[in-house]
């Protein structure tokens, strides 16, 4: 951490600058409602083909989720042509302020680091897929609604040699006081290619 | 044999027609014979003596009984089973023409055909017996109502029993239940053989003198009954003054052994005498014969209509009844020939006097006059006062010579006759005449309102309805309530059990009346309103005991039930046709669909509406079947209150789809389950308790009808 | 003034029922017993007239078959009081004008829609043709009184005395708000039509919304 905080700020202030810049000019947008109620059709499906199966439809959804991030990524890099991260913090910076934005229009907010910085948390406010969702009863406990986040997170995030583990570890909808997403990585992957990489 | 009028008035005795239909306008029916012409019976002691020996009956008057109603219909004849009809038909020919003297009448070729489903209602003729009038006078009282909510509740309480006893839950209801509300209609608005000084429709028309040839009753005995009959007028203490045996025709009956050739013609020459000296027609009636005892038997149906006790009388104590079938042939001859060949011309012939010697003098002295009409009548206001006529009790009436009973008396006859468009013409122009007397011109603008209904066939409109007739029954109930109210100020409490009672039963007797009348009207949807509205004024203001008031209830709903608007009533028909297949037919007869009357139509129509009965939008807003259901719902909490759970039963299976459909049906909280488990539990302890208790339990209730 | 308000769906099926009882010092004065068990059936009555208004709502339809009920009089807001209106007896009188000056939602309000024995009902038909209903019971202090007995005589039927005034702006702001509710409601992907509606927090939403607009302490 010999690098100013000053110069943090300015890299962070260009990120948030690049990810609203790119929401605003060069993202075709959908209507919240359709986008919402599309992904909801999605999750009752599932609870209905696999008969609420819980842990079954979390897993599901961090499939799919997980097939999007690996194109995903692509995608993102093409329109942002970002560097590289040196770091996990800059990492988080990117998620946070450029990739959520450009795509769901959101900046979750990045806490709860781990001494070592490899872990942290992106709190999410307003969280677009889950706008009018009221969990049934009794999936409240064990579903993760959103979990098709984590799969995108992962699938993304190991296209650029970073195998992380992301998970939910509290959701408004389970009537937790805040919607909190782990990332926590546990290694750099070196015997790949990098796809995209310039 | 056909579903005829009578079946359908008494469906209890005869379920086997439960599924039958009736035509919309079966209330016009009822009350063409609710204000038939009545004839009095008057029979020497010898002769009901003679009656009750041979066929069990008390007297002529209770035989005669057997045969009111539509004359032309011959329904008793009708009960004989047809393997006997077919037997005796050949020989019947040969036999039948003999038994009566008069020239027989057969040549109104359509009067066999069955009166409940003639097209033109007026074809039929009905009529009523009443006691000898000596008789019917010494029960009148001032203070009698017109009907009397009382004994209307205990009819309808052993009526109900009755019910209980003969069906069961699976008995088909739909038509047995609105025949029990047209039974109870029927003695609503004619269920008493008072004499009203407002109306003559209880008065008779014809005074029947009876006596026994077959036991020598000759010459002399006709002729002092004759003159007994004459003379009520004077010799009765409290002869009505609005009466007189001088617009009474007097007939007389001669009843003689067919056996005996020279009864038959001692019948001859007796007709001969009477008619030349004392100016009166003779009809005999072969009321024995020695072969009568071999004939067919038949069981004789209860009469369509009497009054309220002699209703209650009957039901309690069923009594069977046989009489050959020869003599009830015989029976319906000489009645044709009494009402085709005399009481019909006898009325048109006072019809026609009285509108020569009062309407038209009126009329031409007015013509084209108004202003001078207004004038005249208004000066002549002051006058109007002494035209009324103080009777022995104190009572003011127009008595039965005045120029305005008469004319009364003339639009009630035409009435009765079924023109309508004189009796219309007569009540309007009455109204105007006796504005200041408004119990006469309450009876009058009801009556107005009634002739219209009755006559107007199809061509009702809705402006007709709004602006007519709407009108002039809330007028006339208005004034029958002014009546009400207009009362000396002192002891008011004393005049209110007098007085307003008897007028609140004619207020009563008016809605319900023309409720009924609306109903019968084609468009329902126009027209059930007032309907509606009318049988609420009549929960909301009138007397009435806790069933009958249910069986309002229940006509609430079925007014409901009938609204529909005339465009969808092709697709309506077949989610309806439980309940009021009747109409269906009618309807569909009406607009020329290709539809029979019979269960296939349900389908047809059903894959009309594009199969979709229950999300048919196109019905959308256009029925009121909701209502309905709701209203039967009352009706069965209000049942259940009373015990009487075949018809809680009853309304409950009518109203099962709609509710359990919709989840409001298995709902703990709600009236509905409750009432099914009170229905459940009944059911189990009447089949423990045995009928004893049962029977116990009702006569309770008989006590306290409130 | 109790009041028992229910959402009605497609089916004719309810799928939300709430009573609102009205606060009388520290008292909340409920429905009888008997009404109770009687209320939804009620409302279940009153789906013919909404349906009858439902369809008749096309302006351009106007006149065509109601015969000259249609678009009378132009004071459909405001606070009337409307027993004038006969509509259980004649289903004829309860026809509200709303032909003109209605934006979106404004619309839905169909006012007073039917009368039972002294108690209101007025309805909001949404979009999608769920049909919100309410009905109002009797003024104040005839809670106990109308509670035995709606059967006969001691009750105006139509020509009910103690019809309810209805305060028609409040009125038509709860039904909206509730409406906004019941939108949020069927948002929710996992809330299929004409289910029953029983998350807690609609129920409490739609109370407080009663406790906001319309529910009376006297």
């Amino acid at each position: 951490m010999s690098r100013s905080r000053s110069s943090t700020t300015t890299q962070s202030r260009s990120l948030k600058v690049t990810g609203e810049e790119i929401w605003k000019n060069k993202t075709e947008k959908i209507n919240t409602e359709l986008f919402a109620l599309t992904y909801g059709a999605l999750v009752a499906q599932l609870f209905e083909d696999y008969d609420n199966d819980y842990s079954l439809i979390n897993e599901r959804l961090f499939s799919m989720g997980y097939n999007i991030g690996v194109r995903l990524i692509e995608d993102f890099l093409a329109r942002t042509a970002l560097p590289r991260c040196e770091d996990m913090v800059r990492t988080s910076e990117v998620i946070s302020k450029c990739a959520f934005k450009i795509f769901l229009n959101i900046t979750p907010h990045v806490t709860n680091w781990s001494n070592n910085k490899d872990s942290f948390s992106l709190i999410i406010e307003d969280n677009p897929l889950s706008e009018f969702v009221e969990l049934p009863m009794n999936a409240k406990k064990q579903i993760w609604y959103s979990n098709v986040l984590c799969g995108v997170l992962k699938g993304a995030l190991e296209m650029v040699q970073l195998d992380c583990d992301v998970w939910f570890v509290a959701d408004i909808l389970k009537g937790d006081p805040q919607t909190e997403l782990k990332i926590k990585l546990n290694k750099i992957l070196k015997d790949e290619i990098p796809i995209g990489d310039d | 044999m056909n579903f005829s009028y009578e079946h359908y008035m008494n469906l209890l005795f005869h379920l086997d027609y439960g599924k039958e239909t009736v035509p919309s306008e079966i209330a016009k029916r009822i009350v063409s014979n609710a204000i038939s012409p009545v004839i009095a019976v008057t029979s020497t002691s010898e002769l009901d003596h003679h009656i009750l020996e041979t066929y069990n009956i008390d007297s002529l008057y209770m035989l005669l009984r057997f045969f009111s109603g539509c004359v032309s219909d011959r329904d008793q004849a009708n009960e004989l089973e047809k393997s006997q009809k077919d037997k005796i038909s050949s020989n019947n020919t040969l036999t039948l023409p003999t038994t009566s003297p008069l020239p027989k009448v057969r040549t109104r070729g359509r009067s066999r055909s069955n009166s409940l489903f003639q097209r033109d209602s007026t074809q039929s003729q009905y009529i009523r017996f009443t006691k000898p009038l000596g008789d019917v006078i010494a029960t009148k009282n001032a203070n009698d109502m017109l009907f009397d909510y009382h004994s209307l509740e205990i009819y309808l309480q052993n009526y109900l029993d009755l019910i209980q006893k003969n069906t069961d839950d699976n008995t088909p209801y739909e038509l047995l239940k609105k025949s029990i509300y047209h039974s109870f209609f029927s003695l609503a608005i004619s269920s008493t053989t008072i004499l009203s000084p407002y109306e003559c429709f209880n008065h008779p028309v014809v005074s029947l003198i009876a006596v026994d040839i077959s036991l020598g009753q000759n010459y002399d005995d006709v002729r002092d009954l004759l003159v007994d009959f004459k003379n009520l007028n004077s010799s009765t203490h409290n002869f009505p003054i609005f009466m007189n045996t001088n617009d009474m025709l007097p007939v007389v009956l001669l009843c003689y052994d067919d056996q005996f050739i020279e009864q038959f013609e001692t019948c001859q020459a007796l007709t001969k005498k009477i008619k030349k000296q004392l100016f009166v027609e003779c009809i005999s009636l072969p009321l024995w014969k020695d072969s009568y005892p071999s004939d067919p038997q038949v069981h004789l149906h209860q009469p369509v209509m009497s009054s309220l006790e002699e209703m209650i009388y009957f039901l309690n104590q069923p009594k069977e009844v046989t009489l050959p079938y020869e003599l009830i042939q015989s029976i319906y001859n000489i009645l044709d020939s009494l009402v085709y060949n005399l009481m019909i011309p006898f009325m048109k012939r006072k019809i026609a006097f009285w509108d020569e010697t009062i309407l038209q003098p009126r009329k031409s002295l007015f013509h084209g006059a108004k202003f001078l009409k207004k004038f005249m009548t208004k000066t002549a206001l002051t006058h109007q006062e002494n035209l009324l006529t103080k009777d022995a009790q104190g009572n003011e009436y127009f008595t039965s010579a005045s120029s305005e009973f008469l004319m009364r008396k003339l639009a009630d006859w035409s009435m009765m006759l079924s023109d309508f468009k004189t009796a219309y013409a007569t009540y309007e122009s009455l109204t105007h005449d006796l504005e200041s007397f408004p119990k006469y011109s309450a009876s009058c603008l009801e009556w107005c309102a009634v002739s219209l209904l009755m006559g107007a066939q199809n061509i009702v409109t809705v402006k007709m309805l709004k602006n007519d007739i709407n009108p002039l029954i809330e007028k006339a109930l208005s004034t029958y309530e002014n009546c009400a109210t207009v009362l000396p100020e002192t002891d008011k409490r004393n005049t209110d059990e007098l007085i307003v009672v008897p007028v609140r039963s004619y207020e009563t007797r008016c809605m319900i009346l023309a409720s009924e009348l609306f109903l019968s009207l084609s468009d329902t949807w126009t027209s059930t309103p007032y309907a509606i509205s009318y049988l609420e004024t009549i929960l909301v203001e009138c007397k009435l005991g806790a069933c009958s008031q249910i069986m309002i209830w229940e006509r609430l709903s079925d007014c409901y039930e009938l609204r529909v608007d005339p465009r969808i009533k092709h697709k309506a028909a077949g989610t309806i046709a439980n309940t009021s297949s009747p109409k269906k037919s009618s309807e569909s007869d009406m607009q020329g669909h290709v539809m029979t009357p019979s269960p296939l139509t349900k389908e047809d129509v059903s894959n009309d509406a594009n199969n979709d009965t229950d999300q048919d939008i196109v019905s959308k807003g256009f029925t009121r079947k909701r209502k309905a259901a709701f209203f039967r719902l009352m009706a069965a909490k209000k049942w259940a209150e009373q015990k009487r759970w075949r018809q809680v039963s009853w309304c409950l299976q009518s109203i099962d789809d709609t509710y359990s459909k919709i989840g409001l049906a298995d709902r703990d909280d709600l009236i509905l389950k409750k009432i099914q488990n009170k229905l459940k539990t009944a059911e189990t302890e009447t089949i423990d308790a045995g009928a004893e208790k049962n029977a116990e339990v009702s006569h309770h209730e008989v006590d306290s009808p409130n | 003034m109790p009041q028992y308000f229910a959402i009605i769906g497609t089916r004719d099926n309810p799928i939300y029922e709430a009573e609102f009882p009205s606060i009388s010092g520290k008292n909340s004065i409920g429905f009888p017993r008997d009404l109770k068990e009687l209320n939804p059936f009620i409302l279940h009555a009153a789906l013919d007239i909404i349906e009858d208004l439902q369809w008749q709502m096309n302006p351009n339809s106007g006149g065509v078959t109601t015969g000259g009920y249609f678009g009378t009089g132009g004071n459909s807001n405001s606070n009337s009081n409307l027993s004038v209106n006969n509509s259980n007896s004649s289903g004829v009188g309860f026809l509200r004008n709303r032909s003109n000056n209605n934006n979106n939602m404004e619309n839905c309000y169909l006012g007073k829609v039917d009368h039972f024995y002294g108690l209101s009902i007025t309805a909001y038909l949404t979009y999608g043709g769920m049909k919100f209903v309410m009905i109002h019971g009797t003024t104040g202090d005839l809670g106990g009184s109308a509670g035995g007995n709606i059967s006969g005589d001691d009750v105006g039927g139509n020509a009910s005395k103690s019809a309810v005034q209805i305060d028609d702006n409040a009125l038509k702001l709860f039904y909206q708000e509730v409406h906004e509710l019941y939108i949020k409601t069927l948002m929710n992907p996992f809330y299929r039509l004409n289910d029953p509606i029983t998350t807690p927090a609609f129920d409490k939403r739609v109370r407080a919304l009663a406790r906001k607009h319309i529910v009376t302490s006297k």
